[in-house]
């Protein structure tokens, strides 16, 4: 970081241009990729097991079931990306509420499939086989329904990372995600908005990396979703 | 219950919360199966035999069923026993095999996996013990080469093949009661006969009683001592099964052996009971079969008949049937 390296355009010695503090944007980039990939993985992670686990609940045991739906139904009212910006701005601006709140965002989708999941397996026979073999609750959950609910919630997992990238570079772009001096792609695009014109390098590399990350992860969900679909594969 | 009694089921009544209230699908049943003895539970689809095998083992979802009567078995009343023993009941001491076998399996999960939970259950035994005792099952089922066929998963295996994973699982820990809900309705002729021989074999060698439930007489004659007959929710008529093909006592039984096409008439058209099942919501004033009898009179209409119990064994809901008969009351 050298301040008689500021705003030069891509080079040799700058691949990527540098940006208003004279810093490199692709060492930036690539050490963002740090805080935006592994934000996009814990929220899809997090927001999996709590969707599975509130998704088992009341696709199951469904004394549960409007109760949890209704309090689903009433998260998916609001827009994904209004419901974070509230929350980070209650639990204030840390890369650990941002996961949050971006997990609780995408919690409903994830436990209505997989509760429309289980609904549909809990009906098949061979779960009623299991129950008449003597089998228990946590056996049917754990070792019958969770398996074969497993594939639409990867596939599941694999689209919120994508979102998650997206709207974690859209938080960070209002000023409300990872604080700055963090290098999250969000953050070094919404760094470089003052001066978009001149210095466009700064704004155009992270988005570039932003949509290939998400067109990553959708095209892997695709291609899961593929692989997963059971009505592809009843018949092996 | 009598000392030869295996499972006694007296008063049987179930009803389900549908969307128009509560409809009676099974009402007033009653019979008992002794130790050793196979039974078959006779009827139409809907008639309410399927209901009540599940609640042998007591499989009704509680909120939405209400059941009253006993179940006996071995003096203690299934409905009303506690989950842990339920559980040790289901799949130890009565075994249950399902109709449909392409989906009665988990296809994430390979036979001998299937196999050996279901050992596990129900006794202390290692998991490589059980995996030895899973191929001297699927042996015993008559699966060739089922050192092999054990790793499979059931996408793997035919229908027939599946089945008798099935009954291998069924088995498996030695019930007293089998209960078989159609176990060849989806599977071919030839395969049927098959299961049905192997599970012949299998009750005489692990004195088994079997509780088997289907709408192919067909099947009943070959297989069962004494058979229960069901209709709309109610038994109409409990014969050996020699007498119900030699003299019926209900016109309903009747139908149903008419309804077996004859192989040395070449016939145009199949015989079938015209009419159908009375609607569950329905009150009835007279007999449920009424409407599609061919040999009512007038007070059919206006009295419901009770189960006549005959001197020789046996009952009939059909007192014109049973007065032209001349069997003993």
């Amino acid at each position: 970081m050298q301040m008689r390296f500021r705003f030069k355009p891509p080079s040799l010695d700058f691949p990527l241009g540098t940006d208003g503090f004279g810093r490199d944007i692709l060492s930036r980039l690539l050490h963002g990729a740090r805080l935006s990939l592994g934000i996009g993985l814990s929220v899809a992670l997090l927001s999996g097991v709590m969707g599975t686990l509130i998704g088992v609940a009341s696709g199951h045991f469904k004394q549960f079931d409007s109760l949890l739906m209704r309090c689903m139904d009433a998260l998916m009212a609001f827009p994904a990306i209004m419901l974070a910006i509230g929350i980070t701005a209650v639990l204030g601006p840390q890369t650990a509420s941002v996961i949050i709140a971006l997990s609780v965002a995408y919690v409903p989708r994830t436990a209505r499939i997989v509760r429309s999941a289980v609904l549909v397996i809990r009906e098949t026979e061979y779960i009623q086989a299991a129950i008449v073999a003597g089998a228990g609750n946590a056996r049917i959950v754990f070792r019958h329904l969770l398996p074969n609910s497993l594939g639409p919630l990867v596939v599941q997992m694999s689209f919120v990372f994508s979102y998650a990238i997206l709207a974690e570079a859209a938080l960070s772009f209002l000023g409300i995600g990872a604080p700055p001096p963090t290098p999250s792609w969000g953050n070094i695009i919404s760094e470089g908005r003052d001066r978009s014109i001149e210095a466009w390098w700064i704004m155009l590399f992270p988005g570039i990396a932003i949509s290939l990350a998400a067109l990553g992860m959708n095209l892997l969900g695709d291609g899961l979703r593929d692989v997963l679909d059971p009505r592809q594969k009843t018949e092996g | 219950m009598t000392s030869d009694e295996l499972l006694r089921v007296s008063g049987l009544t179930v009803k389900f919360l549908g969307e128009s209230g509560w409809l009676t699908a099974v009402e007033d049943v009653s019979f008992s199966i002794g130790k050793k003895e196979c039974i078959g539970l006779v009827g139409e689809s809907g008639s309410g035999k399927s209901v009540t095998a599940l609640s042998v083992l007591n499989l009704h979802e509680r909120r939405t069923t209400e059941i009253s009567g006993r179940i006996e078995y071995f003096g203690k009343n299934t409905l009303t026993l506690p989950a842990n023993d339920l559980r040790r009941l289901r799949g130890g001491e009565i075994a249950m095999i399902f109709q449909d076998p392409m989906s009665s399996l988990n296809p994430v999960l390979t036979v001998a996996d299937q196999i050996i939970e279901t050992l596990q259950l129900h006794e202390n035994i290692s998991h490589s013990k059980a995996r030895l005792r899973a191929i001297e099952l699927l042996e015993l089922v008559r699966i060739p080469d089922a050192a092999r066929r054990v790793d499979e998963y059931p996408h793997r295996l035919s229908g027939g093949m599946r089945q008798r994973v099935m009954i291998a699982m069924a088995i498996a820990c030695k019930p007293k009661l089998l209960i078989a809900d159609e176990p060849t309705t989806a599977l071919d002729v030839t395969i049927q006969a098959e299961i049905l021989n192997l599970l012949r074999d299998l009750q005489n060698e692990l004195e088994m009683s079997v509780l088997l439930i289907t709408h192919d007489l067909g099947v009943i004659a070959e297989f069962v001592q004494r058979v229960v007959v069901m209709y709309a929710g109610q038994v109409i008529e409990e014969a050996p099964v020699m007498r119900l093909f030699d003299q019926p006592l209900h016109p309903y039984s009747q139908g149903l052996i008419n309804a077996i096409p004859p192989l040395h008439i070449d016939m145009r058209r199949l015989l079938s009971i015209p009419g159908q099942l009375p609607d569950s919501y329905e009150i009835h004033s007279g007999c449920r079969f009424v409407a599609r009898c061919t040999e009512r009179v007038s007070t059919c209409l206006n009295s419901q008949p009770s189960l006549i119990a005959l001197q020789n064994g046996g009952s009939s809901r059909c007192p014109i049937r049973v007065e032209l008969s001349g069997v003993q009351r």
